[in-house]
């Protein structure tokens, strides 16, 4: 068994820097701390090929430590993967927030959400996702969290929010340049709002299948500008919420006689989702649809691409058994490994006591490139 | 001597009587339920509460949280932050109800997701928490949706109590009627019994504990036993300070996430 991937050290210095920022905030400040540890083993199986993808045993430590003006919250996890055989040890989330009487400072490694919309993203485009294969047990555990610098100053009306991120040390992007962005949020009566702005290294499928058909050895991720917003109504049983983002500049493949080439061009992305609460059952209801702007000839997408998903869920036995049924369609360019997916996502949850939760689930694609592949994760909290 | 003292003792129970007759017939249901909802309850309150979940077999789950109120005139709001367990501890919950006819406005932060998300206010009938209690009978209920008939008055512990029925006005409400027993000397229900569409017996809600905190009569401790699922849930409410300084800020997407 390897102990600890070699890209993991610097999480490693950093979980043992802050863990001893902790003990030293702990021991000096007054203020209550809260310690909580939890056990994951979670195993995923692949159905096509019947074999076991995944396996893995997790410690996570949640210290949370509340400071006069401020807070100190480490999250570190030790993840032992059965099947690779691998020691990992990472920081999932570690930062100090310091409360000013008109703003808030958070420093460190953080997960940043922007926009309404729940598993589809439009805005929500600071931290990157993962792109390991394996099912996750909730659409949003695939934020990988970035080094970043976050203000939010409060206004009568809402919230200014600044973000300076680092490129994500536990990502695969390889990003090289730090991202930053602003956002306004307003929770108001009867509806909400956001506009915000940024650019943030994002991964981009198209400079992947670029390297491939060219052998290059290109960034498989671009600076995305991009101008939006969302917003979030209340219509009774209802919850209708929206996205929409202006992206500048974003990079396509083109076809031309000298062979596959980048173009630059802009984009509109628009989601528009409907939440319906009836009484144990949500029913969960979202398109997005990015639309190219004044496209040139020859580029290898389609003017207009959606991704689209419906999701039902129901809540039995006091809400400790919580079964939901995905689905998710995406279109795709018709580019070598990009098909359209209509992908099978049901999940169930199982609080059997206030320590221990069940969850299993399986992601099948009903058309598009096989797969099937089914998980089981059993939590305890302690 | 003797037909004195019995003529005095009828005189006297006659009176009471009568005065009795005419105390209850004074009020109606109605206006006997508007003393119960007017009841002095503060411009402001903060409590922690303890939610204590037995099942059937008697295992035990317990929810802590700490709940802020205020009344700002024509908006209620109320946040509360859930501290144990500790996979529920940071969660946010914030609720703003208008006097007008506006529906509420309810949000939920879920640290998981570090996202503030809008959800119905439609879902009042719907239990808190895995609870006995629904966000209704946490307080959420107002008068005009239910029609109150003053059916007889009883006792509870020793108590005199008015026993009203409240019949909801909703067709599709989740209780068929409801029948309330009120405190007579400070209009604060004691019992409560909830009954299904049915009209069968699904609940009955008691008041263990009554303290006067800040002169406001409180109560710190009561029981909602589901008697069809013989589930149970006892909320035990602690630290409750009325009209302190509560700001208006505490009430936002700010303190939804920073939590305490």
């Amino acid at each position: 068994m390897n102990f600890l991937k070699g890209e993991k050290t610097f999480s490693l210095t950093l979980v043992i820097t802050l863990a001893a920022a902790a003990l030293l905030f702990s021991s000096s400040i007054a203020g209550a701390a809260y310690i909580s540890h939890q056990i994951t083993g979670y195993t995923a199986y692949d159905l096509e090929d019947s074999s076991e993808l995944y396996s893995y045993l997790e410690y996570e430590l949640k210290f949370e430590q509340r400071l006069e003006n401020g807070q100190f919250v480490i999250n570190p996890k030790l993840q032992i993967n059965t099947v690779e055989e691998e020691l990992d040890l990472e920081l999932y989330e570690g930062y100090l927030n310091y409360y000013f009487t008109n703003a808030d400072l958070r420093l460190g490694r953080q997960i940043i959400s922007w926009g309404k919309a729940d598993g589809l993203t439009v805005t929500n485009l600071i931290n990157d996702q993962s792109r390991v294969q394996r099912p996750f047990v909730a659409p949003d555990d695939r934020f990988i969290a970035s080094d970043a610098l976050k203000v939010d100053y409060y206004t009568d009306q809402g919230t200014l929010e600044g973000v300076i991120s680092l490129p994500p040390e536990d990502s695969d992007l390889d990003a090289d340049q730090p991202g930053f962005g602003l956002h306004y949020s307003v929770l108001g009566m009867g509806s909400d709002y956001e506009l915000s702005a940024g650019s943030f290294p994002q991964s981009n499928r198209m400079l992947e299948v670029y390297n491939q058909m060219t052998a290059k050895q290109k960034e498989i991720y671009q600076d995305q500008n991009f101008i939006g917003g969302s917003f979030s109504n209340d219509l009774g049983a209802f919850v209708l919420k929206g996205e929409g983002a202006y992206f500048f500049d974003r990079k396509y493949l083109q076809q031309t006689q000298r062979g596959p080439q980048i173009v630059e061009n802009n984009e509109l992305e628009l989601l528009l989702g409907v939440d319906y609460y009836l009484g144990d059952y949500l029913i969960a209801l979202q398109a997005k649809e990015g639309i190219l702007l004044d496209a040139p000839a020859n580029i290898a997408r389609d003017t207009s691409l959606g991704e689209y998903s419906l999701m039902a869920q129901r809540s039995f036995l006091r809400e400790n058994l919580t079964v939901e049924n995905w689905l998710i369609y995406r279109e795709m360019s018709d580019l070598p490994g990009m098909e359209k997916t209509l992908l099978w996502r049901p999940r169930i949850t199982y609080d059997y006591s206030d320590q221990i939760t069940i969850a299993a689930g399986l992601d099948h694609t009903i058309e598009g490139a096989k797969k099937s592949e089914f998980f089981a994760q059993i939590e305890y909290t302690f | 001597m003797r037909n004195k003292i019995i003529i005095a003792v009828g005189a006297l129970v006659v009176l009471m009587t009568v005065l009795g007759t005419v105390s209850a017939a004074e009020l109606s249901g109605e206006e006997i339920m508007e003393k119960v909802y007017n009841r002095e309850t503060g411009d402001s309150r903060t409590s922690k509460l303890k939610m204590i979940l037995i099942n059937r077999h008697g295992a035990e789950r317990i929810r802590e949280l700490k709940q802020y109120e205020k009344d700002f005139g024509e908006v209620e709001k109320k946040i509360m932050f859930f501290i144990s367990p500790a996979d529920v501890r940071n969660t946010s919950f914030m609720n703003w109800t208008y006097d007008s006819e506006q529906s509420d406005d309810q949000w939920i932060f879920l640290p998981a997701l570090n996202k503030v998300k809008r959800i119905s206010s439609e879902n009042k009938s719907d239990y808190f928490m895995g609870s006995d209690f629904t966000y209704d009978d946490l307080g959420d209920r107002t008068l005009a949706e239910d029609k109150h008939k003053l059916i007889r008055e009883d006792k509870v512990n020793g108590k005199a109590v008015y026993v009203v029925e409240n019949i909801p006005v909703a067709e599709d409400d989740l209780y068929s009627r409801t029948v309330t027993y009120i405190w007579q000397d400070n209009w604060i229900g004691l019992k409560k019994e909830f009954y299904d569409q049915e009209g069968k017996l699904l609940k009955v809600l008691t008041v263990n504990q009554v303290e006067k905190i800040d002169g406001i009569l409180t109560i710190v401790d009561n029981e909602m036993h589901n008697v069809q699922s013989e589930h149970k849930t006892i909320i035990k409410t602690s630290e409750v300070a009325y009209n302190t300084e509560v700001d208006e800020d505490l009430f936002s997407e700010r303190m939804m996430k920073r939590g305490i």
